[in-house]
């Protein structure tokens, strides 16, 4: 399981569920990457050099990187962004399973909303003094705005997008239908979670991994 | 500039510990407790960003995610002298550093507090950079029985203590 991890702030939000998520596919028998993009997390570089296709270039590193030390299939679990970024690689590179979690069908709608939080959180600063957002190269967020789910067809035998309520449902819906042509099998499902990329205490969401492992272990919820 | 990753293990779980330093030999190691509930990143990387430039500075850093945070194991760790993820990681750098290498603690918030009191209760270290200290703020004792409140100087009360170990039951 290669995972495509949330952007900026929701990422080290989402991290503490990420690696709950890891140790119990471990235990049903799934070895899991956790990769932090170029520019953020532990990897080098800063944020503010990065490009989509920078990402898209580390997703595809990686993907054949598990091709040649492990002999089992591929799949991808995109989270929030890490989504459309998944979905951006399997249209080239053929995988086993994508599964999205609660990924914006429009890019645009998660970068205005980013923005909007951090002049929120900038206002709120005590003496004006607020630490720095995270900077994107405005190149970056032009890539981020065009990014739209289901814009294209994927390699992809097994598709599942999870989001926790039905606000997406349409949206989905529309995504589904272009890409199950392509895909043997392609589910919408909502999952009752917290938005635990927004929290600042992590969550640890149970149905969530539950629902993960049992589409990934064959039995299609 | 070298960068390594280590498993740590304790009494109740394990954590990556991330260390990095200069290309020659290091005047000093500091070791970054990140402050809950972030990871070992820092918000907006500010922990990543701070160890690389320590390290131009021929200065290493060891970081690691606190007990039940980012990518360690085990439950939250109340704040308390012993805190057994930050023991094993001092444990394990002290052993892994050269001989004569300071060893300094940096905390920030409620792990500045952490890093005091595990300082205050330990085998001497180097020195202490604590960011954002968190105070006990003893208008609040009664909130629990069994731990000090810490509350953020810009929230509630001005505290009126100074910082000191949890009193033990």
């Amino acid at each position: 399981m290669l995972i495509a991890p949330p952007l900026a702030e929701e990422m080290n939000r989402s991290r503490t569920l990420i690696a709950s998520l890891a140790r119990d596919l471990a235990g049903v028998g799934f070895e899991t990457l956790l990769p932090d993009l170029t520019g953020t997390g532990d990897s080098s570089g800063l944020l503010e050099n990065q490009r989509w296709q920078h990402w898209l270039d580390d997703m595809s590193f990686m993907a054949s990187w598990a091709a040649t030390h492990c002999s089992l299939p591929l799949s991808v679990l995109g989270i929030r962004m890490g989504g459309l970024l998944a979905a951006n690689l399997a249209t080239e590179t053929p995988i086993d399973s994508l599964i999205l979690w609660h990924t914006p069908a429009d890019g645009s709608t998660w970068l205005e909303h980013t923005k909007r939080q951090q002049l929120a959180t900038k206002g709120r600063a005590l003496g004006g003094k607020s630490p720095p957002g995270y900077r994107f190269h405005p190149a970056l967020e032009t890539d981020i705005a065009a990014q739209k789910l289901g814009s294209q067809k994927l390699a992809t035998e097994k598709v599942l997008l999870i989001d926790r309520d039905t606000a997406q449902s349409a949206a989905y819906e529309e995504v589904r239908q272009v890409w199950q042509d392509t895909s043997s099998v392609c589910q919408t499902l909502v999952v009752s979670t917290p938005p635990y990329w927004a929290l600042e205490k992590p969550v640890i969401c149970n149905p969530l991994i539950t629902e993960t492992k049992l589409f990934l272990t064959g039995n299609v919820p | 500039m070298p960068i390594e990753a280590h498993i740590v293990r304790w009494q109740g779980g394990q954590s990556i510990l991330v260390s990095e330093g200069p290309d020659s030999a290091s005047a000093a190691i500091v070791v970054m407790v990140p402050g809950t509930p972030q990871t070992r990143v820092g918000t907006r990387r500010q922990f990543v960003l701070l160890a690389r430039r320590l390290a131009e500075n021929g200065i290493s850093t060891v970081r690691f995610d606190r007990a039940g945070f980012g990518d360690s194991e085990g439950a939250c760790l109340p704040l308390e002298p012993e805190a057994a993820d930050l023991a094993a990681v001092m444990q394990h750098t002290k052993e892994s550093t050269p001989d004569g290498e300071p060893v300094w603690l940096l905390g920030l918030c409620d792990d500045a507090s952490q890093a005091a009191l595990f300082a205050a209760a330990n085998t001497p270290i180097s020195g202490l950079i604590l960011l954002n200290p968190w105070l006990e703020d003893t208008d609040n004792h009664n909130a629990s029985e069994n731990e000090a409140q810490f509350t953020h100087p810009s929230e509630g009360p001005r505290p009126t203590g100074l910082l000191r170990p949890t009193p033990n039951k």
